[in-house]
């Protein structure tokens, strides 16, 4: 079932997408070799509770993982392309890539996005991997107006990445989101034009598309939680959760960062 | 975060073969013949339901309407009954019948004899293509 979303629950979303914008913009302005893992989630954990909300994803459970998620945000590095736990020991190099996923609840809403960085200077490979990667959750974003479907969503993404020979992760998928982390519809990241559920104004969904520079194989890791590519490639997530309208999208986690 | 693809009601194709995962007939296999989204009274939300045949009890003009959150996504689509469906025209329940038969033959499917058995068709799918139906909610 999805929820559509109106004024009585816009406010709330517009809210909680703003504060983890502003933990992404926090620690794009973090981003540092030596920098641990923890430390980022420990800086967006406090930015969070002092804005008044509660980080969606520290406790998290998910059906067939025993253990809830421990941080407050996905630290993901190189060829983790998602779900990578924070840790003191993690720290970052030069060279570098890692995405940062990150959720909120205010006031019984959730906002939940994600972005790459890179750490200093990066090689050309991967900076093409994350231009690439930005751009196709951008098209996403373009498509994802009313009238359209959800196949045209993950067609965009997918008509984006493919001239690069970027493999398109298809284990794991965007969502709906509103009271929930994750809401139905499930938003995949490839898609034929026109299939899929009619979008239609009030949904509100998470877009991110998870790209790898290598093939289309995935594995989890011992903790159960991380997502790695299965040979070593590298991998870029972005995410924003929109509110789908009649003409252009809603950001409601307007990130820009550099 | 990202979400763990289960199969989605609104990204299911007209002759996709699907099998139940919930309900007394778990473990049966189905073609899908239709979905439909409904707007509840309220306007606030919308139910998807996927509309499935066996060409036996369940035809394409009598369909079963399935939670898709109860459905397991296979790989085949049966392009004979899309075709039909899709250009209005009656499926036989025979010949429907026999395609679905057809396809667990060629690929040597043998159907739970009761649902408790259903879950070891993850068999057929290969361990990281089994995907757990979120419990019901309480």
């Amino acid at each position: 079932m999805i929820i559509l979303k109106d004024e009585r629950d816009l406010p709330q979303m517009r809210r909680a997408g703003r504060i983890v914008a502003d933990v992404l913009e926090m620690i794009a302005g973090m981003i540092r070799p030596g920098l641990s893992t923890a430390e980022i989630d420990a800086a967006a954990e406090e930015l969070i509770r002092r804005s008044g909300a509660k980080p969606a994803f520290k406790g998290y459970r998910v059906p067939g993982i025993r253990r809830p998620f421990p941080g407050t945000v996905c630290a993901s590095i190189n060829s983790e392309i998602v779900h990578g736990i924070p840790s003191a020991g993690r720290l970052l190099e030069e060279g570098d890539i890692i995405s940062i996923d990150v959720g909120a609840g205010y006031a019984g809403y959730f906002g939940d996005a994600a972005c790459t960085y890179p750490v200093g200077a990066v090689s050309p490979g991967r900076k093409s991997l994350l231009d690439v990667t930005r751009r196709s959750l951008e098209e996403g974003i373009s498509a994802a107006r009313a009238g359209k479907t959800l196949g045209d969503i993950g067609h965009a993404v997918e008509s984006c990445v493919a001239p690069y020979g970027y493999g398109i992760v298809r284990d794991y998928s965007g969502h709906g989101i509103g009271r929930h982390l994750h809401e139905p519809p499930q938003v995949p990241n490839y898609g034929e034009p026109g299939s899929g559920i009619t979008l239609v104004q009030g949904m509100t969904l998470a877009i991110e598309p998870m790209v790898m520079s290598g093939a289309e194989d995935v594995f989890t890791g011992g903790d159960q939680w991380v997502v790695k590519t299965s040979d070593g490639s590298d991998a870029a997530h972005f995410e924003k959760s929109i509110l789908v309208r009649d003409g252009d999208p809603e950001i409601l986690t307007p990130w820009v960062c550099a | 975060m990202c979400l763990k693809q289960p199969f989605d009601g609104g990204m299911c194709a007209i002759g996709q073969v699907v099998v139940s995962r919930r309900g007394k007939d778990a473990g049966r296999w189905y073609v899908v013949v239709g979905v439909s989204e409904a707007v509840r009274p309220d306007g606030r939300a919308r139910v998807a339901r996927v509309y499935v045949a066996d060409g036996r009890k369940y035809t394409v003009l009598k369909p079963k309407a399935k939670n898709p959150a109860h459905l397991q996504r296979t790989r085949w689509v049966l392009d004979e009954i899309e075709r039909s469906i899709l250009s209005r025209r009656l499926v036989d329940a025979g010949r429907f019948q026999a395609l679905l038969t057809g396809l667990k033959e060629r690929n040597s499917i043998e159907e739970p004899a009761s649902p408790a058995e259903a879950g070891t068709l993850g068999a057929f799918f290969g361990e990281d293509e089994v995907i757990a139906c979120p419990a019901k909610a309480k």
